[in-house]
């Protein structure tokens, strides 16, 4: 749960996020999946970001790594060698620029503007049924297809007013994330595709922490 | 003699219409507090240069985000269709309306950067690295997490934005100053079409306003307005009514107190005109000699005909026991009103002491008043007055009430048992609390105040925002001082008196900067093609190339004019308006700064303020005015008691007797704390002056009742009856005055009327049944 809520976070921090019919839809995917996050301790995977943008003409693609630790550790690496990372342990995220030796710390629980309307849309922290998940995002599809089960959806954020949908596809069988897509209005998208998902290995502490001696340090605050 | 009474109406006439006309009403909040004040300094120039008289703020709610924005934009169509009434009315940032609006902003904040920075931008479009600046962008593009930056970058493929921060000008991404974070609260930004020349003006155009946002609120949202053009209709519309409706509502309280006590008509509709004369007079007198009227100085017609009514019973209760000439009854009456009404002037006057320049206000209309009520009553009413005495002496009720010894014992005890209680409750519960805020300077009530302060809320959520007001000469001086205010700024942050800062710099155009930047930009401007050819080349397509372009064109645009240089079209101005003042020979920047929570505010001051440097708050002036009025208060007590204190003499020649005096308004005071403590009163920066107020008319009461008992060689019974009357007359006049002001728009100023109307009648209440038991006691 805490993993799917960071990934989202992740990708949200970039863009500001945004009711169609509502037919009969089967959700038995959606609440197995549900229920199937709160079993997720660790998580370490690959992936590739996916960049298309309306002023560039090819899709920009960077490869990454991600490492989760239950309930609040997170270590997201963009590049490689890393261009951004981000580390959130507990309440404080920071993200990093490594080649401007820049460092900008935020409270999740401090957070105001879009990070905050983001995270606030994003936390499931709570979440323990549809019903919940519902309230954050209208649901448009749910289309299951082998082992694999895609949503399509949309934010009922204010803050998510720049995005059309969400598209997430995730294993049925283990619950992991597999594609989390982002749909912008301008046409531009940004998806992630992740790979190599191993699930509650070991996850070594270290991760989660970064030497930023040298580096600017920038409170969101300020 | 006709002839001369005819020309003597006719100049009057003039005189009054002339001096009506003048009348106009000053909703400046700053007038009534002390000019000398740093902050009120900083935040009358905040005022003075960032007030937009002509921008009405609109705002609207809903519990769904997207129709309140629907609403907002439905809101502003309709507003921009109704001929003749709005200039311009801005719903959302203007630059998403696209066309490129902003890209003249963009072209000169790179413009106003340091000629290095400038410099690298341009080595950054150079020939040689252009492709690699291309590239590097590509990377960022695909690897950033700012979207501040990935948004930029989009648009600007060859990094001209590096170095500069465009976050504060795009609003906190959701939240900005159209709209809440959630959405939910929108804000409409409307320019007025006709000029705001005065209140009346703004008054008629918000008019028009509220019925064109009426018809087409058809499914009932809730709207609010705020804005200059609101506030003088709502404060100004509130003070007028103020005005006479206390003025009106005093004479009518005067005619039945009269009516009750005397039941004569004549003499009623005569002291009632008299009133009239006098009211019109002193408005007009305060038309030539006063600017603006302010919120505070509004009060005075109530309580300048409360006081000088009092004349008018003097003289015409001594009309009904004198047996002599005319003369000597104006003698008589003369004698009586050149010391009370001295010493009400002076403690009115005394008010000029004050450095609250509303309160003087107050005083030197009231002097006025009362100076003009004195000389009508004495030169108009007083040879009126043998025309309606009687052949039989006609004792009035009151008269017959106060010659009843059971009366007066009963009245004497109730007296000594209230005073006795209310010391008592002072004893116990100690003296009332203290309000030394700003909101005794507000409107009671005021939908712009409220509106303004649910757009603060849901808009900035930051009440304790600083503002840093940066003014001089012309540009360069400006920009100098914020240079030198930069580190500064920067040290008070490292030294944690301040959170957070955002200077206006980058916003504030350096003439040198821009000079030489234009120089460095040639090259560039004549090398379009090249980095228009070299961006395809790199992956990037025709569209992240218009902002490029058009920043070229301003600047060579520029290139023809003489800095300093300022954008011009309709984003520019919007962006600037509540950041940079450059028109009429003013200059002035406005920059925020967050102070840190329990920070020393003297020592941030010190830190950040020099000449022509200024932060203000209303939190830093309501600090400031609590350590400084106080002082001056007591200062100007002390002054008052003097003065006072040697009229008291020359009337009296006996020391014993001012003493008295003294004693019995030091007992009114704590008996008003204790009054005051039992009704939960508080003490403002208004009603203080009451203690001021209550010395110099409070004690015509206990002048007139000891020059009574002197009179009458010590007769407590006649003086009680005789001079009784008069003081429950004036008192409850003035209580009516005071009383009808207790319901004014401004808080301070009802403060006032109440303070005022609660003292006079403790004061009544000792001078008539206690202070001739002291007299005696003390004659023993």
């Amino acid at each position: 749960m805490h993993f799917f809520r960071n990934i989202l976070l992740l990708l949200c921090l970039t863009h500001s996020c945004g009711t169609a019919i509502a037919e009969e839809m089967d959700f038995t995917p959606v609440k197995r999946w549900i229920a199937q996050q709160s079993e997720i301790r660790t998580i370490s995977a690959d992936f590739t970001q996916t960049r298309s943008l309306k002023t560039v003409r090819k899709p920009l693609v960077t490869p990454g790594h991600i490492w989760f630790k239950s309930p609040q550790h997170l270590r997201w690496e963009l590049g490689d060698p890393p261009k951004t990372l981000v580390i959130r342990k507990g309440n404080e995220i920071l993200i990093i620029t490594p080649a401007e030796k820049k460092v900008k710390r935020m409270l999740a629980s401090e957070m105001s503007g879009p990070e905050s309307q983001i995270f606030g849309m994003m936390d499931f922290t709570n979440i323990r049924s549809l019903e919940e998940f519902q309230r954050q995002f209208e649901i448009l599809s749910v289309k299951p297809s082998g082992d694999q089960c895609e949503l399509e959806l949309k934010s009922k954020s204010p803050s998510a007013k720049f995005l059309s949908k969400l598209r997430l596809r995730f294993s049925t069988s283990s619950g992991v994330v597999l594609t989390l897509e982002m749909n912008f209005k301008d046409g531009s998208f940004m998806r992630n595709d992740f790979n190599n998902v191993r699930v509650n290995g070991s996850v070594e502490e270290g991760k989660f922490s970064q030497d930023l001696a040298g580096y600017e340090v920038v409170n969101a605050k300020e | 003699m006709r002839k001369s009474r005819l020309l003597f109406i006719g100049l009057s006439l003039v005189f009054i219409v002339g001096g009506l006309s003048r009348i106009s009403f000053d909703i400046d909040i700053f007038k009534l507090l002390p000019a000398h004040l740093p902050q009120v300094k900083g935040l009358s120039l905040f005022l003075k240069n960032f007030s937009l008289p002509s921008e009405l703020i609109i705002t609207i709610e809903s519990a769904d985000s997207e129709k309140a924005e629907a609403a907002a934009k439905s809101l502003a169509e309709h507003l921009k269709a109704q001929p003749g009434l709005v200039k311009r009315v801005v719903w959302r940032p203007p630059w998403e309306d696209g066309g490129g609006a902003l890209s003249e902003f963009y072209a000169w904040m790179l413009l106003n950067q340091r000629p290095e920075a400038f410099q690298a931008l341009c080595t950054r479009m150079s020939e040689a690295n252009a492709g690699t600046t291309l590239q590097n962008t590509l990377e960022r593009l695909g690897s950033s997490l700012a979207g501040e930056e990935l948004a930029r970058l989009s648009f600007d493929p060859y990094d001209m934005g590096r170095e500069l921060s465009l976050g504060s000008l795009m609003g906190n991404g959701n939240q900005s100053e159209f709209a809440s974070a959630d959405g939910t609260f929108r804000a409409i930004y409307v320019e007025a079409m006709p000029r705001m020349g005065n209140y009346k003006d703004s008054l008629a155009w918000m008019k028009e306003i509220r019925a064109a946002v009426a018809a087409w609120n058809k499914e009932g949202l809730k709207i609010g307005f705020t804005g200059e053009p609101a506030f003088v209709a709502d404060i100004s519309g509130s003070m007028e009514f103020d005005m006479m409706s206390s003025g009106f509502v005093t004479l009518f309280i005067i005619g039945l107190i009269f009516w009750f006590c005397y039941r004569r008509a004549a003499p009623l509709f005569a002291l009632q005109a008299m009133l009239l004369i006098i009211f019109f007079y002193s408005l007009a007198c305060a038309g030539y000699v006063l600017d603006h009227l302010t919120v505070v100085g509004v009060g005075f017609a109530a309580i300048m005909i409360g006081l000088s009514v009092d004349y008018g019973y003097l003289a015409y209760q001594k009309s009904l026991r004198h047996h002599g000439s005319l003369a000597e009854l104006k003698q008589d009456c003369f004698q009586n009103i050149i010391w009370t009404a001295g010493t009400t002037v002076v403690a009115f006057f005394a008010l000029n002491l004050s450095s609250l320049p509303g309160l003087a206000q107050l005083g030197n209309l009231v002097g006025i008043g009362v100076l003009v009520g004195g000389f009508v009553m004495l030169q108009f009413f007083v040879p009126l007055t043998p025309r309606w005495k009687r052949e039989t002496e006609v004792v009035t009720g009151p008269e017959k009430l106060l010659r009843s010894p059971a009366v007066i014992r009963v009245g004497t005890w109730l007296a000594l048992l209230v005073t006795v209680g209310l010391l008592g409750v002072l004893v116990v519960r100690g003296l009332p609390g203290s309000d030394f805020s700003s909101h005794p300077l507000r409107p009671r009530k005021s939908e712009a105040y409220e509106t303004l302060d649910r757009l603060s809320k849901k808009l900035v959520n930051q009440p304790d925002l600083v503002s840093l007001v940066v003014t001089g000469a012309n540009e360069e001086e400006v920009r100098a001082r914020l240079e030198l205010t930069g580190p500064k700024l920067k040290k008070a942050k490292e030294e944690k008196l301040l959170v957070s800062y955002r200077s206006p710099l980058p916003l504030w155009p350096s003439p040198q900067y821009q000079s030489a930047n234009l120089v460095s930009a040639r090259p560039l401007v004549s090398d379009l093609e090249r980095l228009r050819k070299t961006a395809l080349e790199n992956e990037f397509t025709e569209d992240s190339l218009h902002l490029t372009e058009a920043v070229l064109q301003h600047w060579s645009r520029w290139m023809e004019e003489k800095p300093p240089i300022w954008p011009k079209n309709e984003t520019s101005t919007w962006i600037l308006r509540r950041v940079a003042r450059h028109a009429d020979g003013k200059y002035a920047a406005l920059g925020i700064v967050e102070p840190a929570r329990g920070a020393d505010e003297k020592a941030l001051t010190a830190e950040l303020e020099s000449e022509g440097v200024h932060i203000s708050s209303w939190t830093l002036l309501g600090n400031e005015l609590k350590r400084i009025v106080p002082g001056e208060f007591i200062r100007v007590m002390i002054g008052l008691v003097i003065i006072v204190g040697i009229m008291l003499f020359c009337a009296f020649r006996n020391l014993r007797d001012v003493l008295l005096l003294y004693a019995n308004m030091a007992l009114v005071f704590l008996t008003l704390a204790g009054a005051m403590s039992v009704l939960g009163m508080t003490w403002n920066f208004f009603n203080i002056s009451a203690i001021l107020l209550l010395l110099g008319t409070g004690i015509d009461y206990s002048i007139l009742l000891l020059l009574a008992l002197r009179r009458n060689g010590g007769n407590i019974s006649e003086a009680q009856a005789s001079i009784g009357v008069v003081v429950s007359l004036c008192a409850a006049s003035a209580c009516a005055g005071f009383g009808s002001i207790s319901w004014a728009n401004h808080v301070g100023l009802a403060t006032l009327g109440q303070t005022c109307a609660l003292g006079l009648a403790l004061d009544a209440m000792i001078t008539i049944f206690l202070l001739p038991v002291a007299w005696k006691l003390l004659r023993r």
